[in-house]
């Protein structure tokens, strides 16, 4: 306690600096926290000592509060306590001075009795003296050593002179200071005693309680320095009469009396003050979280603790607050509930995905359990198929054909509702890959249009119109565009019963060079725009087909392709991909609009009335679909009920980078061939013939004619009079200026195309009959003559193809004929084998297509029967490069090096020529197990002519042999 | 008389194996082929054949089974030449399993493959058995056709 006393006057200098200290240091750590407006908040206490930053009077009212009384009397109790412990002090105090007294008076009774002593026996007083002294030591202890040791020097002293006068003189005078020594530190005592009564009296309780309310602010101030609080005191109407307020905002003076409405505004107050009031009310204290948004300091989250204060008598007067700043904390924390309601939500994504997932694969399972099964019924369901057509070709009565027709057709629908299922299966499942080739769309264009016209029965014009600026090739797969081709003409034929059917084929964004030959040639707006071509045959009868073939031979000579330009525009544009457009249109019963969503689906019809009187699986649309859209493409649909459809697919298709032309067989100049290329035709006719007869010379004259035109002269309206006469037969238009077309691919400029692009026109009309059996005797004519010009051997095949039923009844080949047997499976080599030879005919047998290819360079078959699966080239390829010899005559050179190598080797130009002028085309068969990876329409897409599925067995190996090998 | 024997239990052979299913008409049309053809030998001959084509086959598709990596693709590859085979003979047991034998590998399930093969491998050893006794009676009976004649 006496320490405290000691301290107590550094307090007091210290509490009278602080004030400004702490302020400034506030300010700083304001500044450098930058935590400025929107730390502080609900109050605003500079913290100053100075009693304006609180209200002093509320202080007394305090006091008078329950927790001010109990603090009242603890500071009594310490007062007294205090006071108590002064007293004592004190008392020690002048228990010491009494007896420091008592000591000198016996020091004083001492010397006078000395005095006495000396007069009377001075050894006596002599003796007694060092039993005083050391009295006098003990009681004294250290503080009086000294006056011990200057009374002993002094007896020395005294001793020396013993008995004399002037030693007596002295040693009163001696005595004398001793006393006045003794004296003195009486009277120090006492003056000493009397100040500490002095002290007493100024250390009133007030002055204490002040000390230690200043000390306590101080460690307070000290704690809570910083501390994110706000501490404040707000009476019964809620105004503040005091704050503390580490990071304030406003000036204590704005704070203090006023309420939180008058301070602030925004969210969270009112809130903030009903539970104040609740507080006060209920007078119970309360912990809650505020969240405020306010223009002083911005959106915090304040967790508050509110204690109502009670007066003496149990009213309540006020609340006290502690808010503290969570805004941090509370971030987090809904970060956390965020996180965790995403996890959860994640989670039920999760199980939500893999159970579609499951669904999914269940979907996939089925249907490639269907696949399956559907893969299985086909393999029977074909020989079902095959036997009943050979029962066709046996002696019938007529009501046994009529039955065996149905079955037919019936059939026919099965398998092809099965080869649909498979295909679209096989789009769905991903398992169908596209391949890349390069083709020639105009080609492709007029084999699909052949195609339907061999099988038309009834009367439509099929037409193809192919856009000037449609490249001569392009890549893409060839197999799917032609399969979606086919399927929308054969819709088209199917639901039209007058008119045309028709392809258009441009392309799209390259308009500009194809405009530039229609602003020139009126015409070819005729067949560019399907409705206008509508019309202008729609004007011209069946009756006059002479009239309307000259005609439009006319058009297609003035609108033809304009290869050099294609070629222009492979040159500028490389590897470009192009937008193929094409447009199937018909003039048939149309697509009530209601029906148009559904005609994509898959097993939808437009009506179940068309189902019924059409047939059809309503799988071919939703294939075609699939198939576009698997090629990155858009299949669209516009149609007119009763004036008719058009389907519009759009794909991408890369330009394949081919520089040098001469590396194109076709455009080799070198052979007579060249004339056989009609890749640059434009536009196809096939009209519905009713006439019975054909002029099977026709051809072989037309083509001399052409062979002269193209060489020597040209001008189409001539060629076109020149072709007139035979043109109610098979007429084909050949291009007559490949020569000059081969040279503009040589000078490759822009200038040379656009001169020569009239010469270049060409056209092919070609007249079916779909009475075409009847001239089948006349086929082995055409063909050796178009052997010349591959072009025409397509339809020369539908010919070839139709005539051939009716030979395999008549000519059973006995004969012996040479057979290459490509194969690679021993067994099935042997088999075949021994069939083959049974049946009396010469086999060659290889491994694979590589070997085939060179068994063909060496020397002619006349059926090949292929397997489709092989290893080093499989069959499919093989026949394309067959075909493609066959076509162009020469072998490939797109192929990989080593098969050009090697066929180059065994084969060299004159070769070619040699092989191309013998013209034929050797029938090739494919053998397939029937499996995904070999599907019969891949094969007749490569070129086969038909198919045999394994395992081989006599009856089909015969039948087979029977309808492809000529008679002998 | 032993001849007649050996030809009634080669005909109850052969039809025991037309009725278990594991020929079918494509053996007959061999059969026929030798008959009319007048080629003996021919069906023994291709049955030699496809016995020890098949057998290599199936070691083959059970060393690349044992693989740590299973290429199925090439099993799949060796699964559609026996296929092939067992087709063109008419073993028609072994065609079926084959057939689902190549749905495994499609399915890339090893386990499915390697009970597929061991399904194949049962079915072709049962019918090499048959094989076998069959090729056994022919020659027997072979050999005592020229005495009869």
């Amino acid at each position: 306690m006496g320490d405290e006393y000691l301290a107590e006057p550094e307090d007091e200098v210290a509490i009278s600096m602080w004030p400004e200290n702490i302020g400034d240091k506030h300010q700083k750590q304001f500044k450098m926290e930058k935590l400025g407006k929107d730390q502080d908040a609900l109050e605003d206490a500079n913290f100053q000592q100075k009693p304006s930053s609180v209200d002093l009077n509320r202080l007394m009212e305090l006091a008078n509060s329950e927790k001010g009384v109990s603090q009242m009397q603890y500071f009594v109790k310490h007062w007294e306590y205090k006071r108590a412990n002064t007293a004592r002090l004190l008392k020690e105090q002048i228990g010491l001075l009494c007896q420091q007294r008592k000591e000198i008076e016996q020091r004083k009774q001492q010397i006078l009795e000395e005095q006495q002593f000396q007069d009377e026996s001075y050894y006596a007083v002599k003796w007694q003296v060092p039993i005083l002294d050391e009295v006098y030591k003990d009681e004294w202890k250290r503080p009086s050593k000294k006056n011990d040791d200057l009374s002993h020097n002094q007896e020395l002293k005294i001793d020396a002179e013993y008995d004399s006068i002037s030693y007596w003189k002295e040693r009163a005078m001696q005595l004398e200071k001793t006393l006045e020594a003794s004296l003195q530190r009486e009277r120090s005592l006492e003056e000493k005693l009397e100040e500490n009564i002095k002290n007493l009296q100024s250390h009133t309780p007030v002055e204490e309680f002040s000390g230690m309310l200043k000390r306590a602010d101080y460690f307070l101030h000290l704690v809570l320095q910083s501390a994110p609080i706000v501490i404040a005191h707000q009476d019964a109407d809620l105004r503040y009469r005091f704050i503390f307020n580490h990071f304030p905002t406003l000036a204590d003076e704005d704070v203090i009396g006023k309420t939180d409405y008058e301070i602030l505004s925004g969210e969270g107050i009112e809130e903030m003050n009903n539970v104040k009031k609740e507080v006060m009310a209920s007078g119970k204290a309360t912990k809650r979280e505020f969240v405020f948004n306010t223009p002083l300091f911005g959106a915090k989250t304040f967790v508050t603790y509110i204690e109502p204060v009670f007066s003496k008598s149990g009213e309540t007067i006020g609340v006290n607050y502690v808010a503290m700043d969570i805004t941090d904390q509370v971030t987090r924390r809904e970060k956390m509930a965020d996180i965790r309601v995403r996890e959860a939500v994640q989670k039920a994504k999760e199980t939500e995905l893999s159970k579609s997932l499951h669904i999914t694969e269940e979907t996939m399972r089925a249907k490639q359990m269907l696949a399956t099964m559907s893969h299985e019924i086909r393999s029977p369901l074909s020989g079902v198929l095959s036997m009943a057509e050979i029962l066709a070709t046996t002696k019938l009565d007529k009501e046994q054909y009529q039955l065996l027709e149905v079955m037919l057709s019936s059939g026919d629908l099965v398998l092809q509702l099965i080869n649909d299922i498979l295909d679209l299966s096989k789009v769905e499942s991903g398992a169908m890959k596209l391949e890349a080739t390069t083709f020639r769309p105009r080609e492709v264009v007029k084999h699909v249009l052949q195609t339907a016209a061999a099988s038309l029965k009834k009367e439509l014009i099929l037409e193809g119109c192919i856009g000037d600026n449609v490249p001569l090739e392009v890549t893409g797969d060839v197999l799917r565009i032609r399969q979606i081709l086919t399927n929308l003409i054969s819709n088209a034929v199917k639901f039209t019963h007058e008119g045309k059917v028709g392809i258009n084929l441009h392309v799209l964004d390259k308009q500009l060079p194809g405009c530039r030959i229609e602003g020139g040639q009126l015409h070819s707006k005729a067949h560019s725009a399907p409705a206008a071509a509508a019309e202008h045959f729609s004007a011209s009868p069946r009756k006059c087909d002479n009239d309307t073939l000259g005609c439009s031979n006319h058009e297609d000579a003035c609108q033809t392709g304009i290869p050099s330009n294609d070629n222009f525009g492979e040159h500028h544009e490389g590897d470009e991909v192009v937008w193929l457009r094409c447009d199937v249109y018909d003039t048939g019963i149309g697509i009530p609009e209601k029906s148009l969503p559904l005609l994509f689906k898959r097993y939808m019809q437009a009506s179940d009335d068309h189902a019924r009187k059409y047939g059809g699986t309503g799988l071919g649309l939703a294939i075609c679909k699939q198939l576009v859209e698997l090629m990155g493409g858009t299949l669209t649909v516009v149609s007119k009920e009763n004036e008719g459809s058009t389907f519009s697919f759009v794909l991408p298709c890369k330009i394949p980078v081919k520089e040098d032309h001469s590396d194109d067989p076709d455009d080799m100049p070198s052979s007579g061939g060249d004339f056989t290329t009609s890749d640059i035709e434009g536009s196809f006719i096939f009209k519905p013939q009713a006439r019975p007869y054909l002029l099977t010379s026709g051809v072989s004259v037309m083509n001399n004619t052409k062979l002269i035109g193209g060489n020597q002269f040209y001008d189409p309206p001539n060629i076109l009079e020149d072709r007139k006469p035979f043109s109610n037969g098979f007429v084909l238009a050949e291009d007559h200026s490949t020569n000059s077309a081969s040279t503009a691919h040589q000078s490759n400029g822009p200038s040379v195309s656009r001169t020569n692009k009239e010469q270049h026109d060409n056209a092919m009309v070609i007249e079916l009959n779909r009475q075409a059996e009847r001239v089948s005797s006349s086929r082995g004519d055409t063909t050796s003559v178009s052997g010349l010009i591959h072009d025409e051997r397509g339809p020369c095949r539908v010919h070839e193809e139709k005539s051939l039923h009716k030979k395999s009844k008549c000519s059973p080949s006995s004969n012996k004929a040479k057979i290459l047997l490509v194969e690679d499976n021993k067994v099935n080599i042997m088999v075949a084998k021994s069939m083959l030879e049974q049946l009396g005919h010469g086999i060659d047998i290889v491994n694979n297509g590589l070997e085939a290819i060179r068994a063909i360079q060496k020397r002619q078959y006349d059926i090949i029967l292929m397997d489709v699966h092989m290893p080093e080239m499989d069959g499919l390829q093989a026949t394309k490069f067959i075909r493609s010899f066959e076509n162009t005559g020469c072998w490939d050179t797109s192929v990989k090096p080593e098969h050009d190598q090697i066929i180059a080797g065994s084969d060299n130009l004159s070769d070619c020529a040699h092989m191309k002028k013998q013209g034929k085309r050797v029938p090739i068969i494919a053998m397939t197990a029937n499996s995904f990876s070999e599907s019969a329409e891949e094969c007749l897409a490569a070129g086969m002519d038909s198919y045999i599925s394994k395992p081989v067995n006599f009856q089909n190996i015969k039948e087979c042999l029977q309808q492809y090998l000529p008679p002998q | 008389m032993a001849a007649a024997a050996l030809r009634d239990q080669l005909t109850a052979l052969l039809s025991s194996m037309f009725s278990q299913g594991l020929v079918d008409e494509q053996f007959q049309q061999l059969q026929m082929l030798q008959d009319e053809g007048g080629t003996p030998g021919f069906v023994s001959e291709v049955v030699t054949l496809f016995c020890d084509d098949a057998d290599r086959i199936i070691n083959e598709i059970a060393t690349l089974l044992e693989q740590p990596v299973v290429n199925f693709d090439k099993v799949d590859a060796y699964v559609h030449q026996l296929k092939g085979s067992s087709a063109s003979v008419g073993a028609q047991k072994v065609k079926f399993t084959c057939m689902q034998f190549r749905q495994f590998c499609q399915d890339k399930s090893r386990d499915g493959c390697l009970m597929a093969l061991a399904v194949v491998r049962n079915d072709f050893y049962d019918l090499r058995n048959k094989f076998q006794t069959m090729l056994q009676l022919e020659q027997q009976i072979q050999a005592y056709d020229p005495k009869q004649q």
